[in-house]
């Protein structure tokens, strides 16, 4: 039995019906894709359609066949804001009950102003997604403390905006059957308060920590680390063990101290697992630990272990890289 | 310039895990203290303020702990003035009760040129507050920025993007949400320390003075769960296999 407020919450809710998926052009479009086949699922279950914005300029007719009903595109949107304005025009005009974006930066940039527009929440970075149809709910999941926990969120408000990791859902499978209306966005809003002036192509950074230790056993060692460190684009730093032996210079040293936001892979090449490195490599998403010890206490931390020579590990690298 | 950074109070707990039969979500040694990323928006603002001159106002809605140390170690930092809402905690309000809260300290505050935010928390990881704002406030926005460069009426700023860096200017007032790796922060200077605890006032706002009425948030927590942990193997390999799932694992060759 509902109860009289439950009722209530459910036929204010009435008039949100389906599904809006914001696909990025170019490169981010790979990553919008698994979104549309989700939402597919989902509005099959609910029995409600899915609309897709696709933000390129080529006639997006293969977004059918992902899931899309509905498919509005256009190029003309410049900056966040009009991008955030255009999905906001969509959603009154249809009342979505959720509207995903993929965790691109474009994504995550514009899901919280369209939320902010619209007078509801939203999660960004969800690392899984399910349906409630009893509650008619859709259940973010989401990394908290530093991905200790995990937390199944709900929203009380409507619609739900959410942006979606990428690789967090399968591979859309596609239907070569399936119709659906292509449209070009006529209304494009227009904001003067931003203008992009330019990209400025730089290799990437990549979130990423190479952590030189003693057994890498000399000066000479040490600089190919740093070497390959620019090569890749990776931090280098070394133990204090390594440090005191006159390896590395005072420059390379770890600080653990305080609370620096941690890397997403930690690179270990002959440290021994002192119960600082061992704290701050813990807060790692992947750790890789490359020793020639097979006693190296660092090897019950790693997610990745390795017994091999960590100085001829990294001199193929730097041919490979 | 009048630069606002918004700061919060993160809940840095030496371990959170889940109770695991009443799946509820638990604290070791729950403490709280300034979030990390926040800090390096702050240093952001300072470093624009010694470029161009202006102010830096600090702006804490709540805290668990103790919210008045967060505005003292901004002040301490080099913030010129440090204002506290009291009476909320952060946790409890959701990301639409907080924007309120934070609009209704700005409407006070009169007039701004920059406002500028930490790209997310440590503890809930929201990281939608500056854009959030930014929307319901309808101010342009850059994210993830690297550098700032102030100009005449407007900012030139550099925006981190997968490719590289992307040049955006924006009009003032504006919204900025720093990126995490951009702005080593300072560290507060003995003399600075020092005023911040002896000289300088914190200025607190209760939510009545305000008129604010925070509604329940708008979203809800319903299951935590602990990650499996990954098992952890040793493999003995030759380097040249070491080397091909290294790269793989860092996203290179």
């Amino acid at each position: 039995m509902l109860s009289a407020e439950e009722l209530e919450r459910l036929m204010k809710e009435k008039e949100y019906r389906g599904f809006l998926v914001v696909v990025e052009g170019g490169a981010g479009r790979d990553v919008s894709l698994p979104l549309l086949g989700r939402a597919r699922e989902y509005a099959d279950m609910l029995g409600v359609r899915v609309t897709a914005l696709y933000l390129g300029a080529e006639q997006p007719n293969d977004l059918i066949k992902y899931g899309a009903d509905i498919v509005y595109y256009t190029d003309a949107l410049k900056n966040f804001e009009e991008v955030a304005q255009a999905v906001v025009g969509l959603a009154e005009k249809n009342n979505y009950e959720a509207i995903w974006f993929a965790a691109t930066h474009l994504g995550n940039a514009v899901a919280p102003k369209v939320a902010a527009k619209l007078g509801t929440e939203v999660i960004l970075n969800c690392t899984s997604l399910d349906i409630d149809l009893s509650q008619r709910r859709i259940h973010h999941t989401r990394k908290i403390f530093d991905g200790q926990v995990f937390e199944v969120v709900v929203f009380e408000d409507m619609p739900q905006v959410a942006t979606i990791v990428p690789g967090a859902l399968p591979e859309p499978f596609p239907d070569e059957f399936r119709y659906g209306r292509v449209e070009k966005l006529e209304e494009v809003p227009r904001s003067e308060l931003v203008e992009v002036e330019g990209v400025r192509e730089e290799a990437p950074v990549r979130d990423v920590l190479l952590v030189g230790g003693i057994e890498l056993s000399s000066k000479e060692n040490f600089e190919l680390l740093v070497e390959l460190g620019r090569k890749i684009n990776a931090d280098v730093k070394a133990t204090r063990m390594a440090v005191e032996a006159g390896i590395a210079g005072e420059e390379y040293l770890l600080e653990v101290a305080g609370r620096e936001p941690s890397p997403r892979v930690y690179v270990a090449f002959g440290v021994y697992g002192t119960p600082v490195q061992a704290k701050f490599a813990s807060k790692a998403d992947r750790i890789v630990v490359i020793t020639k010890n097979e006693r190296n206490p660092m090897l019950g931390i790693g997610h990745y272990n390795y017994l091999a020579d960590p100085v001829k590990v990294i001199k193929s690298m730097l041919e490979q890289s | 310039m009048r630069i606002i950074v918004g700061l919060k109070q993160d809940l840095t707990p030496r371990r959170a895990y889940v109770h695991k039969r009443k799946g509820i979500l638990l604290f070791e040694d729950p403490t709280y203290s300034l979030n990390p990323f926040d800090r390096r928006a702050l240093e952001a603002a300072l470093q624009l303020k010694e470029a161009v001159g202006g102010e830096v106002i600090t702006l804490t809605v709540g805290g668990g702990g103790d919210p008045e140390l967060v505005a003292r170690e901004a002040l301490a930092m080099g913030a010129d003035r440090a204002i506290l809402v009291e009476g909320v905690d952060p946790s409890a309000i959701g990301i639409k009760g907080a924007a309120s809260i934070f609009r209704a300290v700005l409407e006070k505050l009169g007039g701004y040129d920059l406002l500028v935010f930490g790209e997310r928390s440590t503890d809930y990881a929201g990281g939608a507050f500056g854009q959030y704002i930014s929307g319901l406030l309808g101010l342009p926005l850059a994210y993830r920025v690297v550098k700032i460069e102030a100009g005449d009426g407007d900012l030139l700023v550099e925006e981190k993007i997968p490719e590289g860096v992307r040049v955006v200017r924006l009009k003032i007032p504006a919204v900025i949400v720093v990126d995490g790796t951009a702005f080593k922060p300072r560290y507060p200077s003995t003399w600075g320390i020092s005023d911040a605890f002896k000289r300088m006032d914190i200025e607190r706002y209760s939510l009545a003075e305000l008129g604010v009425k925070v509604e329940k948030p708008g979203l809800r927590g319903v299951r935590y769960f602990e990650p499996e942990a990954l098992k952890p193997r040793v493999e003995r390999l030759p380097a040249n296999e070491v080397v091909r799932r290294v790269m793989k694992l860092i996203g290179g060759g």
